[in-house]
């Protein structure tokens, strides 16, 4: 099924390219979100089936493929909208459909692979791909942005193949399939292995987003189209998050298990204060939505460092987060085409334009700043368990501290942008209310999972935990 | 033989810490590619074709043809040869240089890792970090580029110190995300001149307020 998904996927991405009609173009693309779909349902039905040496479907693959499909879906849906308010040429939308098909494939294949050196390669192609996704404007900011986030982009994943490289040092001659360097690991150098998980750590961050190579994702975010961002901040965080997840699980069997979770935990509270100190600064909304992922990727891996049940609460938190801040950055897409601008002092007086859409950035407000009954209210709860219980008590009193800056700035500029009104905000464009419903949705989701926990879900997560010490016992029903 | 091939490797390095004009640079990387091919055939003995085959692409045909005709087609040139302005003194790129070479040597031989050869570890950790370097130093996205080739040059050296061989199909999709990262890179290169110069100073116009 794989292998005929990745097949099936190439000759869409050929066809894509070389389609005038951008509506034929777009069905395209749906039909390849469908062939995503058939490829999630066959594989959460064969869970851990290896069909190909190269690639196998375990619990944590299988969740994030459905999250990237849901917000695929979507996003699609919302670049339709984006491209027809544009009328943007047809070959543009040729260039961003077979990218956002090789962007989604690209992220599929990191999510299925059982070879780190496949997986590599994966990762690459999504920085190629979605480094087209990022120019789909072609003004001076997104070419700057494309740019930036190419070159820092190859960097970083070359540095995180060095990592992979030390990583066969310490394996010797054992072959880098995942299962097989699991089995390996306890008696690999551990010098080696913290050489190979600094670089893995440091090399994936661009594709995570958190310290160090943080920036580009920012400007990534800010200068592609809406839907673009969408993607970056739910599916791509996971990518990332995968990456890094795959060396754990193989490192987590050696001694250095205490060592990765220092040095992951040091990086999420970085992550934390750095986007704390732009957040207050920046006046445009999609930067904001930008550093606010920065925020959350740094309370995942902070979450992710306390192990146990902290292994269970990133991976959640990481799906909840997604959503509502695809939600968000659709419905931000429809604030910066109302005012024409992202910048909060050309904005204003959003409610009166947009009474649907405001109700939709409320909800999106309430979940993000993790405010009851938002899901993530309960990951950062047991987040904060966690940390009380392994006696983290200064991470608990900084990390604290550094919300609180994110709540201010988060609700500050909100409120302005909804119901401040103000004399330099000039509405261009009417927004149909039916364009809010998707952002309603998936912030619905969020707020959902916040009082009901599905079992479904909570399964599917101690399965892909039950890979780590001491992980796959923990519930929080 | 394959010591002094290194050694050459290692000079080429130097060269790029003293380079001031854009076809030295390309020249310099071509021979790098070059040398690459040869240490690689000296090395791998009981070679498969499909691996022989996918060396020779890496390596002579992309390496040393394809991407330097490319990069001098697109980039140079439209520059006439171009130079490339000194951010740091020559003597000091060149010291810093050197002195990343031995420590390299260094770093190597105290690793006492039967896993890894002395030789082609202490290329590979100098190239990474002379490419580091240059992207560092250089405020020209042209040189940026290079040292991002410089530091491939450095993980392809490094997988041959290592020794540990990945199959063929991912060694294919390596080499085909390697080169058209360069391809693309040098593209938006070639767009981005079209808005404002070369300088990465120039590009400052994403910030936050």
């Amino acid at each position: 099924m794989v292998t005929f998904y990745f097949i099936a996927a190439g000759i869409l991405i050929v066809t894509l390219f070389f389609i005038k009609k951008s509506v034929v173009s777009h069905v395209l693309v749906f039909v390849s979100i469908s062939m995503l779909g058939a490829l999630c349902s066959y594989e959460a039905l064969h869970l851990n089936l290896a069909e190909d040496s190269f690639f196998k479907a375990d619990a944590l693959g299988v969740l994030f493929l459905f999250v990237t499909l849901i917000i695929s879906f979507f996003s699609a849906i919302h670049y339709i909208i984006y491209v027809n308010k544009r009328k943007q040429g047809e070959r543009s939308v040729a260039i961003h459909n077979a990218s956002f098909v090789v962007f989604v494939t690209a992220i599929s294949g990191v999510f299925l692979a059982t070879h780190i050196g496949m997986l590599w390669a994966f990762l690459e192609a999504s920085t190629l791909s979605g480094a087209a996704l990022i120019y789909h404007d072609r003004d001076k900011l997104s070419l700057e942005a494309t740019w930036k986030y190419l070159f820092v982009s190859s960097i970083g994943v070359t540095l995180g193949f060095a990592g992979i490289m030390f990583l066969s040092v310490a394996a010797s001659n054992t072959p880098n399939y995942i299962d097989a360097l699991v089995n390996m690991a306890p008696q690999m150098n551990t010098g080696w292995l913290k050489t190979s998980f600094i670089f893995v750590l440091a090399g994936f961050s661009v594709k995570m987003g958190v310290v160090p190579f943080f920036t580009i994702d920012i400007d990534a975010k800010d200068s592609s189209p809406s839907p673009v961002g969408a993607m970056f901040s739910g599916p791509l965080m996971s990518v990332g998050f995968m990456a890094i997840y795959r060396f754990y699980q193989i490192y987590a069997h050696t001694t250095i298990l205490e060592w990765m979770n220092h040095l992951l935990l040091l990086t999420g509270v970085l992550s934390l204060f750095f986007a704390a100190v732009f957040i207050l600064k920046t006046n445009n909304y999609k930067r904001l939505l930008a550093y606010s992922s920065m925020e959350h990727a740094g309370l995942i891996l902070i979450a992710f460092s306390t192990g146990v049940t902290g292994y269970f609460v990133a991976i959640l938190h990481l799906v909840l987060h997604a959503f509502a801040k695809a939600g968000l950055f659709f419905q931000v897409g429809q604030v910066t085409r109302v005012f024409n601008s992202k910048i909060e002092e050309e904005c204003g007086g959003y409610f009166k334009h947009n009474p649907l859409g405001s109700i939709a950035l409320l909800a999106g407000l309430l979940s993000i700043v993790a405010m009851p009954p938002s899901g993530l209210f309960m990951t950062e709860f047991l987040l904060f368990k966690s940390l009380m219980i392994s006696s983290q008590w200064w991470i608990v009193f900084i990390v604290m501290f550094l919300l609180i800056f994110f709540v201010y700035a988060m609700v500050k500029k909100f409120f302005t942008l909804i119901f401040i009104e103000n004399k330099n905000a000039h509405p261009v464009e009417m927004v149909h209310p039916l364009e809010s419903l998707s952002p309603l949705l998936l912030i619905g989701v969020v707020l959902f999972f916040g009082v009901v926990s599905p079992d479904f879900l909570i399964n599917i997560i101690e399965q892909a935990t039950q890979v780590l010490p001491g992980g796959g016992g923990v519930t929080i029903k | 033989m394959i010591s002094l091939l290194i050694i050459s490797f290692g000079i080429t390095l130097i060269y790029l810490s003293i380079a001031e004009r854009m076809r030295t640079y390309n020249t310099l990387i071509a021979v790098q590619g070059a040398l690459l091919f040869a240490i690689t055939y000296a090395e791998l003995k009981d070679i498969d074709v499909w691996h022989l085959v996918l060396i020779l692409l890496e390596t002579l045909i992309i390496k040393v043809i394809v991407l330097p005709y490319f990069i001098s087609r697109l980039l140079i040139r439209k520059h006439g040869g171009g130079s490339i302005a000194m951010v740091v003194p020559g003597f000091v790129s060149l010291t810093v240089v050197s002195i990343i070479i031995f420590l390299s040597f260094l770093l190597s031989y105290l690793l006492h890792d039967d896993q890894i050869q002395v030789k082609y570890f202490t290329g590979a950790i100098a190239a990474i970090f002379t490419g580091l370097y240059l992207i560092i130093v250089h405020k020209q996205v042209f040189t940026h580029m290079m040292g991002y080739l410089t530091i491939e040059n450095g993980i392809f050296l490094l997988s041959l110190a290592i020794g540990n061989e990945m199959p063929l199909i991912v060694n294919l999709a390596v080499l085909l995300d390697v080169f058209s990262s360069v391809l693309i890179l040098g593209i938006f290169i070639n767009r981005l001149e079209a808005f404002s110069s070369l300088d990465v100073d120039q590009l400052k116009d994403l910030k936050d307020s």
